[in-house]
């Protein structure tokens, strides 16, 4: 019958994705962005990545075509060249802001605008605070998203660092529970996009604090009582991810500090060989 | 005569409508109940006057409990052709993904040995009474929470595979907080697992539903690493894969108590997307 032959391929299929290992290229890039030295290589990558990231989450709110199934099994890598925005955003008005004001400042005139106000972020102070057990388990949970073997796996990660950021935040993860889910595809749409090129992979690791973040700025909201609905999160993810990858050092701070505190638990990042950290975390 | 794919198909959609509409349909029924509830409390005031409210509840819970019974009974006849080919392969692909290949091939062993009592077990008509009289009185499990069963049921919905990962990762999550520094370290490969378990079950259209028993499976393990990691046991990545891929198995071995999982799933799911209290109060009034 064929709904058993079917079970019965999938089964070896999916034996047979785990028998190949993980490609060594695809670390190559990982310590090479958080040396300052690195930062010119890593502004052209972000010039590419942030855009497409973030157009990615303003795809949400556009009429999608389906896509198929079997996904894990068209895996591909596109060239960065490819990156560059084909055409103008034709969809939520803030995300086209947004990517306007990102293009403005890789050229070096424009500015972002934010719609989710924040505190002025320090960077040195951020880089020297201590980190809770939630912040390296979502350390190491942004790092096996960047290692995955398939997008959908990647996914799985990103997904799971939500309620764990969630309960880092403490006193405001009850109105985060509320949050949270809403969080789920604008940060899928982004993951899937930096997922695909193993050069911005390792940009996965800016999740958790992007994820952060965005719960911080609309935790005051949902206390407050105003209603957050998905395209309030989509903004607030696309606002934050533009924050972060919209500067070359902000987002080699970031991936500094993730290093560090990962590495304190994770002995193959620790001691900084290049071994796959899941078996040794 | 139908051929083999049509039948297929009929059974899909069968399936399908049975769970999707049949359940919702039940709760909408006890979502009516809970929009009575000013009017329920003024009678219950007076019945409690009377002497009357335990009586009141006490019809009220039997009543919901008969109709639950119901549902979960259609839904177990049903998930009992697919059941017996879904939870060996289940198992395995929990087994492979934390253990490795080797660790899948030995839980596959494992379950082909136990396969005849499995068969028995499913094969049993009569099995089913005492089945669900075992279940109702198993009310000691503490149910895993509504956000992760609305993720999972959101996972099981989903367009795509990615965005399906994404909300399994979540709903797993949500169910693993442990103060075992030692299956904390394991939350990863569960997660992992649970990814792998998801694609697996989402294949097939027929499976997909099944997708909700994936955090139940996660709170199982969970809580059973908790006990061994209590009782000084060593929890190690085959520890893991053991202990997972077994709870993958109890969850799909039988089809009433993987009828009830998917029934409570859904019922928990339903209260986390209904709308607030002050939401209802003004759809209510037409504003």
């Amino acid at each position: 019958m064929m709904y058993q032959q079917e079970l019965e391929t999938l089964d070896r299929e999916l034996a047979s994705e785990f028998e190949v290992g993980m490609n060594e290229t695809d670390r190559e890039f990982e310590y090479e962005y958080e040396s300052e030295e690195f930062l010119p290589l890593l502004a052209p990558i972000l010039k590419a990545a942030a855009p497409m990231a973030i157009q990615a989450i303003g795809g949400l709110f556009r009429r999608r075509r389906r896509r198929p199934q079997r996904e894990f099994e068209m895996e591909f890598e596109t060239p960065l060249n490819e990156f560059e925005l084909e055409g103008e955003y034709e969809g939520d008005p803030f995300i086209g802001n947004l990517l306007r004001g990102l293009s403005g400042a890789f050229g070096g005139d424009g500015e972002f605008e934010y719609e989710f106000e924040q505190q002025p972020e320090a960077m040195p102070e951020f880089e020297s605070t201590a980190a809770n057990e939630y912040e390296v388990m979502a350390e190491h949970l942004a790092h096996m998203a960047a290692q995955s073997q398939s997008e959908a796996e990647a996914e799985a990660f990103i997904g799971a660092l939500i309620p764990t950021v969630a309960r880092g935040l403490g006193a405001a993860a009850p109105a985060l529970n509320r949050i949270a889910p809403r969080l789920i595809r604008p940060l899928s749409q982004a993951g899937q996009a930096l997922f695909r090129n193993r050069r911005t992979r390792p940009l996965l690791r800016t999740f958790p604090r992007i994820v952060q973040s965005t719960m911080s700025s609309l935790a005051p909201r949902a206390r407050s009582g105003q209603p957050i609905d998905d395209r309030t999160a989509a903004r607030a993810v696309a606002s934050n991810m533009a924050r972060v990858l919209g500067s070359p050092q902000r987002t080699a701070a970031i991936l500094r500090r993730s290093r560090r505190v990962h590495g304190r638990r994770c002995s193959a990042c620790g001691s900084g060989k290049r071994l796959s950290c899941s078996v040794n975390f | 005569m139908l051929d083999g794919e049509t039948l297929q198909h009929e059974f899909e959609g069968e399936f399908e409508n049975e769970f999707e509409y049949e359940v919702q349909n039940e709760y909408e029924l006890q979502n009516e109940y809970e929009g009575e509830e000013f009017l329920g409390n003024l009678v219950g005031g007076a019945m409690n006057a009377l002497g009357l409210g335990e009586g009141e509840s006490e019809y009220e819970g039997e009543y919901e409990s008969e109709a639950f019974l119901g549902t979960i009974r259609r839904l177990a006849s049903r998930l009992k052709p697919i059941l017996p080919k879904v939870a060996p392969m289940a198992a395995r692909l929990v087994g492979t993904a934390i253990g490795g290949p080797q660790m899948g091939a030995a839980i596959g062993q494992m379950l082909r040995e136990s396969e005849y009592e499995f068969e028995y077990e499913t094969g049993m008509q009569g099995e089913y009474e005492g089945e669900l009289t075992g279940e109702f009185e198993y009310e000691t499990v503490p149910q895993t929470e509504a956000l992760a069963e609305a993720l999972a049921g959101a996972a099981a919905k989903a367009q795509n595979e990615a965005e399906a990962e994404a909300y399994i990762g979540a709903a797993v999550t949500r169910v693993m907080p442990t103060k075992s520094p030692a299956v904390q370290k394991q939350i990863p490969s569960i997660v992992k697992a649970s990814a792998q378990l998801t694609r697996g079950l989402r294949k097939h259209p027929t499976t997909r539903p099944l997708v909700r028993i994936v955090p139940t499976v996660a709170l199982r393990t969970r809580q059973v690493l908790d006990q061994r990691a209590a009782q000084g046991q060593p929890i190690t990545r085959p520890v893991v894969a053991q202990v997972m891929a077994s709870q993958t198995r109890n969850a799909l071995k039988s089809p009433i108590a993987t009828a009830r999982i998917l029934a409570n799933s859904a019922k928990a799911a339903q209260k986390m997307n209904q709308p607030s209290a002050p939401a209802r109060k003004k759809a209510r009034s037409g504003l």
